[in-house]
């Protein structure tokens, strides 16, 4: 039985340029949230045309309410709401085949539109020396469970960045960035086809991938703005500082790494001051 | 030359003069500006004694709320403030082994005590040291005993004064400023009587600071707590060190003080961090 699990992100999709159009509230907002669930919708088709038993979507950006139940495929599951231990990543176990990344973006200090790493007070991230994305990161998690990343879409950065380093991933690009707030995107119709088209031919190979496993130790150097941010994240020994704006979290378990990053991002964003960052 | 004498302040807001109620301490509300006033007033009588026994300097933390409260305008000259937010060693920043001895002013009693505005920290409906029911002053006193600094002074409601002789002994000197009849009211006395109360208090504890033993609880150091939310609990324990003991409870555990204060206050924090507004 073939389960597929989608993470689903905005910045990264279709025609989506500005914040605008992801921060609820915003003026554009509503309609970004109709193209969420269109590419969603899409993979989800795809996945159970290739013969899925189950789909499980987890809404993955900001408060993570953007999905709208009520317009999404009947035959998948959502996963609704923040306060998710793994973040954009609950609900991943042993249990899937495959995951698949939607509206992902590319990394902080990316090229890409709307580039950022979880949040915006980390300025630089690496895994184990790789520029890590939040699909790097991610795919490791993906990866501590057995689960490939077979598909990514977002623009031309968000899916090379994960490309590069781990090439077993499809992917659909569906706006090319100009830059951080500017893109020139495809039609959403045929996005929707391409997510669609690809996802049942990445399910047809999905035994054939391998999941993404960097060698262990792993090491993640995270850059923050400012200090101080740093300085309250450290009040939890569970990083080493190295030098006033950058930690390191080290271990031999991906998991174990994961939890550590989620917890120094959060106690630092504790330091964060609204005039002055 | 003859070694100087030092004396180390943390105050709290809670437990100065005539404050009952959130209107009192809470940036922004009703009577905040004036009791701004009177935490520094309570502040100033302490460091006055002190200086009276012969302390040489003095260094106050202010340690309520976003820790930005007392009037450096109307401070006592001869004291230094820590001011400001971001303090790895919270209430008790600023202190180290350089110090005679610790004073607590305008301190409040424990989470699920009798006195006015009662807690500790926030955020914890039970703050449990080494298995017993735990209040600020303790926590902050075992950061002092690490350095080797006793608490020789405490001011407060008649609770917050109880509680913290309960734990460090009957020779801390104690200044009740206030009888609490219940969390959000108090008999008060008047701003010039409680000066001579905290000023002649501070003397004495100033004077007592070779007779009083740094206060060391016996290791490993366990701080459980009880969070308000489940959710709270569960985020918490994204730290591997924290121990879940059941939907609402956690514990942490280290060999010393500081191990054991930085295990903690992370662990606070974080679960902090997932309180919802209105809920």
């Amino acid at each position: 039985m073939v389960s597929v699990f989608v993470s689903v992100d905005m910045e990264g999709l279709t025609g989506a340029v500005s914040p605008n159009q992801v921060l609820p509230g915003r003026h554009d907002y509503e309609r970004f949230r109709e193209v969420m669930v269109r590419e969603t919708n899409a993979v989800i088709r795809g996945a159970f045309e290739a013969g899925a038993k189950r789909v499980l979507v987890n809404d993955s950006h900001d408060g993570m309410l953007n999905l709208k139940i009520e317009k999404l495929d009947e035959r998948a599951e959502l996963i609704s709401g923040n306060h998710k231990p793994f973040s954009m990543m609950q609900g991943i176990d042993e249990g899937f085949e495959c995951a698949i990344f939607l509206g992902y973006h590319s990394m902080a200090s990316g090229e890409g539109v709307l580039s950022h790493t979880m949040t915006g007070f980390v300025s630089k991230a690496f895994l184990n020396g790789i520029p890590a994305s939040e699909a790097v990161i991610n795919a490791t998690l993906a990866g501590h469970f057995g689960v490939p990343v077979a598909l990514i879409a977002g623009d031309q950065h968000a899916v090379s960045e994960l490309k590069e380093v781990y090439p077993y991933a499809d992917g659909v690009v569906v706006k090319r960035a100009i830059e951080r707030y500017s893109a020139q995107s495809r039609p959403i119709e045929e996005v929707e086809k391409e997510l669609f088209a690809k996802t049942v031919g990445v399910l047809k190979r999905v035994h054939t991938l391998k999941p993404f496993k960097p060698t262990p130790p792993l090491r993640l150097v995270l850059e923050l703005a400012q200090p101080s941010l740093v300085s309250r994240a450290l009040y939890a020994p569970i990083a080493n500082k190295l030098d006033t704006k950058t930690l390191e979290i080290l271990g031999d378990d991906p998991l174990d790494v994961y939890m550590k990053f989620r917890a120094i991002l959060l106690l630092a964003s504790g330091a964060r001051d609204p005039d002055y960052g | 030359m003859s070694e100087m004498r030092r004396v180390y302040i943390s105050a709290d807001m809670e437990g100065v003069t005539g404050v009952v109620s959130q209107e009192d301490v809470t940036p922004g509300r009703l009577n905040y500006e004036r009791f701004r006033k009177l935490m520094t007033q309570d502040v100033n009588a302490a460091i006055e004694g002190a200086i009276d026994a012969g302390a040489d300097e003095v260094l106050v933390n202010d340690s309520h709320g976003e820790m930005r409260n007392i009037l450096i305008e109307e401070l006592h000259p001869k004291a230094s403030l820590i001011s400001g937010f971001n303090k790895p060693l919270y209430m008790m920043e600023g202190i180290d082994q350089n110090f005679d001895c610790v004073f607590f002013i305008g301190y409040h009693s424990m989470v699920g005590g009798r006195g006015v505005l009662s807690h500790t920290f926030s955020g914890a409906s039970r703050v449990l040291l080494n298995g017993r029911p735990t209040s600020e002053g303790e926590v902050n006193a075992m950061i002092a005993g690490y350095f080797g600094v006793p608490v020789t002074m405490v001011s407060g409601d008649q609770h917050t004064v109880s509680e913290i002789k309960e734990v460090l002994g009957e020779g801390v000197e104690g200044a009740v400023v206030k009888h609490a009849i219940d969390r959000y009211s108090a008999r008060c006395l008047h701003p010039s009587v409680t000066r001579e109360i905290i000023k002649k208090a501070a003397y004495r504890a100033f004077l007592k600071a070779k007779q009083i033993s740094p206060y060391k609880p016996k290791p490993p150091i366990t701080l459980e707590f009880e969070f308000l939310q489940p959710s709270m609990a569960s985020r918490a324990a994204y730290l591997p060190f924290v121990e879940q003991l059941d939907a609402r409870t956690v514990r942490v555990s280290a060999n010393d003080a500081i191990s054991a204060w930085r295990l903690f206050w992370s662990a606070l924090l974080l679960g902090r961090s997932a309180e919802k507004e209105g809920y």
